[in-house]
């Protein structure tokens, strides 16, 4: 077993609407109506799931030596029920169900979309 | 949120796993650290996905604290998440996701604990990305 804890903290901000994320040394703006600076949470959910299925099919083009630099996805958010990513993966088409099982094999995030992940809260008041 | 769709355009970089994203304009890049063969530009995928849940809990909090049933002065939430890395390198027998989430809210405010308990339970009830995680939803790939 070799256990990773990844960690984000959330902050709010003076501008009403406006949260910060910060993990390790990145920060990510988010707020809760779309602005030119900051994305929604739920656009952030959906880039997460996208990136990570992404980042994923990297494997496959690497185990049949083909350059994977420049293919793209898009992400679509319709419904809190459901995600769709389209893949743009150019002359390499024939190896999208490769792609998607591989995704479903090592996707962290594309995991946590797909199962009941379980979630303990706990709430502590800050002493001034 | 309302049934608009929304989008983002993602395109992996002639750097390492580094991915582009493009959000109306709004560009992040996220990367893997280099333990797990990235170059460490971005925040990661699944940390980006517990971002998206600490925003989407700060939005309901400031929500229901406009209707004047909550009040507090400012809210700190710090998310963790575990990973068994051997699951994410591929391992059947090993869940290749979040394990478990811990969610800690940290208020400063003049509620009481019974108050800010029920404030909590509020909050998570209406949050879109809370539900998307702690249930299953669909996930459709398609080939363009």
């Amino acid at each position: 077993m070799a256990l990773q804890t990844f960690s984000v903290t959330v902050t709010d901000k003076d501008e009403l609407g406006v949260f910060e994320a910060t993990a390790r040394e990145f920060k990510i703006k988010f707020s809760s109506q779309p602005q030119p600076d900051a994305i929604t949470p739920e656009e952030g959910i959906v880039t997460a799931l996208g990136t990570c299925e992404n980042i994923s099919a990297v494997n496959v083009f690497l185990k049949h030596h083909l350059n994977y630099d420049r293919y793209q996805l898009m992400s679509h958010f319709t419904s809190p029920d459901e995600i769709k990513i389209d893949f743009d993966l150019k002359s390499n088409g024939k190896l999208f169900p490769e792609v998607v099982q591989t995704i479903k094999d090592i996707s962290p995030v594309y995991h946590n979309m797909t199962n009941a992940i379980p979630i303990t809260t706990m709430a502590t008041k800050k002493q001034n | 949120m309302k049934n608009e769709e929304l989008n983002t355009i993602m395109v992996k970089t002639d750097l390492g796993l580094q991915v582009n994203t493009d959000t109306r304009g709004v560009i992040n890049l996220i990367d893997e650290p280099e333990f797990n063969g990235g170059t460490n530009t971005g925040m990661t995928p699944v940390e980006l996905e517990i971002s998206a849940l600490g925003a989407s809990l700060q939005a309901q909090a400031q929500k229901l604290a406009k209707s004047g049933k909550y009040s507090y002065k400012k809210l700190t939430i710090n998310i963790e998440g575990d990973i068994d890395l051997d699951g994410l390198h591929g391992n059947p027998d090993i869940p290749n996701g979040f394990q478990k989430i811990r969610i800690n809210f940290i208020f400063e405010t003049k509620m009481d604990d019974k108050q800010i308990n029920e404030f909590v339970k509020e909050i998570i009830s209406k949050s879109n990305i809370y539900k998307m995680i702690s249930e299953p939803i669909k996930v459709i790939n398609n080939l363009n």
